[in-house]
């Protein structure tokens, strides 16, 4: 360091900075785009990897991307490691009912139950476990406009198949698991799942042993049939 | 990821799981670097608490695309920079940087006497003098060096330039000043 250089540094502690101001705040209130991004992420990856099994010709690739709200899917021949957790871990922090309306930016939807469950935000997702005969995660999320891409994988030895719920497209993914990237959290394999997109809202039902005919009609009864 | 606190890495991965208390304890820990990089820019104090918080709603907002392997620091002075630099380009202006009325640095072991601060305050205040006089990019960048401490990587990143220009323009920007100051 020369003799100068020194001389700077030397000075630094001088300079008559004005006072940081003691609060510069983050906007706690407002919607917050990166939690948006990655819900799209958590819950288009399983669209993504349903798509990319509907796609003639994509059994066969090694290697592939499909793209779907802002999620990028590679298909490949075998699935990357993931673990096996129960449905309700890692699905976030408890938050109110206000809360995770914010979040969703409307009030979340539920099927007719007889005690309301607890509410989890996990970046973005706003999950219930729902207390049925066997135990049914709901997850809600904007659709946000895709607005990041990212890249998910899937094998080929899941079952995938268009279905409607109501007027709404959705996806049954059943058979083998498939493995759920939710943001930020370890890789997970995922039981039969039903997806649907209904008035900007991703929903997700997933259960071990769920069936599509009890999916549809849960998901009936959130959205409308 | 190397070099970084492990108290960095553990709040960006819980920020990144969604805590909001993680991200803004993040931000408060560089709120002040943030701040005052703002000011080296803008010049001006107002200017800069705004620059400020527009970065930090900017990062905020941008978290998402925020890489988990990067430093934090340098992705927030990046955001809060070019916010500034923004504010400066409506303003048109800078203002001095200035030297407290009682600062005097002062070498040796020996208590100072009065005359003895009194002539180190003098040569800060024409140190940081010259450095005020310099052009833009060469105060931008010997501010943020010496007298912010950023790295060059930070350096590079607040002045949205390469390290490698960190450098040369650094070596540039202490000739000009010792020129102007000696």
């Amino acid at each position: 360091m020369s003799e100068l250089e020194r001389l700077l540094v030397e000075t630094a502690p001088e300079i008559d900075w004005p006072v940081t101001p003691p609060r510069l705040v983050l906007p706690a209130a407002e919607p917050q785009r990166w939690r948006r991004a990655a819900i799209v992420v958590a819950l288009a990856a399983p669209l993504a990897i349903a798509v990319a099994f509907a796609v003639p010709g994509a059994r066969s690739a090694i290697l592939r991307a499909f793209h779907l709200e802002g999620a990028t899917v590679v298909r490949v021949g075998v699935l990357p490691p993931a673990e096996e957790r129960p449905l309700a871990a890692l699905i976030g922090y408890p938050v109110s009912a206000a809360q995770a309306q914010q979040l969703l930016g409307v009030p979340v939807v539920l099927p007719p139950l007889e005690k309301r469950p607890r509410f989890y935000a996990e970046s973005g997702v706003v999950s219930a476990l729902l207390d049925l005969n066997e135990p049914v995660l709901l997850s809600e999320l904007q659709t946000g406009g895709g607005d990041e891409i990212l890249q998910k994988f899937a094998g080929e030895s899941t079952g995938i198949s268009h279905v409607r719920v109501g007027r709404a497209p959705g996806l049954w993914i059943s058979g083998a698991k498939h493995v759920y990237l939710a943001p930020s959290v370890p890789s997970r394999l995922a039981g039969n799942v039903l997806l649907w997109v209904n008035d900007g809202i991703v929903y997700r039902l997933e259960g071990r042993s769920l069936t599509e005919a009890d999916a549809l009609r849960l998901a009936g009864q959130i959205t409308g049939t | 990821m190397e070099g970084r606190p492990h108290e960095e890495r553990e709040l960006v991965r819980r920020a990144k799981h969604g805590d909001e208390r993680a991200l803004e304890e993040l931000v408060r820990a560089h709120q002040e670097a943030a701040f005052r990089l703002a000011y080296v820019i803008t010049g001006n104090a107002a200017e800069a608490e705004e620059a400020a918080q527009q970065g930090f709603i900017k990062a905020w907002r941008a978290f998402g695309r925020f890489r988990s392997s990067r430093p934090f620091r340098p992705w927030l002075l990046r955001i809060v920079a070019n916010e500034a630099r923004n504010r400066r380009r409506s303003s048109g202006r800078h203002a001095a940087l200035a030297v407290r009325a009682a600062a005097g640095r002062v070498s040796g072991d020996a208590a100072p006497s009065p005359e003895d601060i009194a002539l180190a305050a003098d040569e800060s205040r024409r140190l940081i003098a010259a450095l005020d006089s310099l052009p833009e990019p060469a105060r931008e960048v010997l501010a943020c060096r010496y007298l912010l401490g950023l790295s060059e990587a930070e350096t590079a990143a607040a002045l949205g330039v390469r390290p490698g220009t960190v450098k040369s323009r650094t070596a540039r920007a202490l000739e000009q000043l010792r020129g102007s100051y000696e």
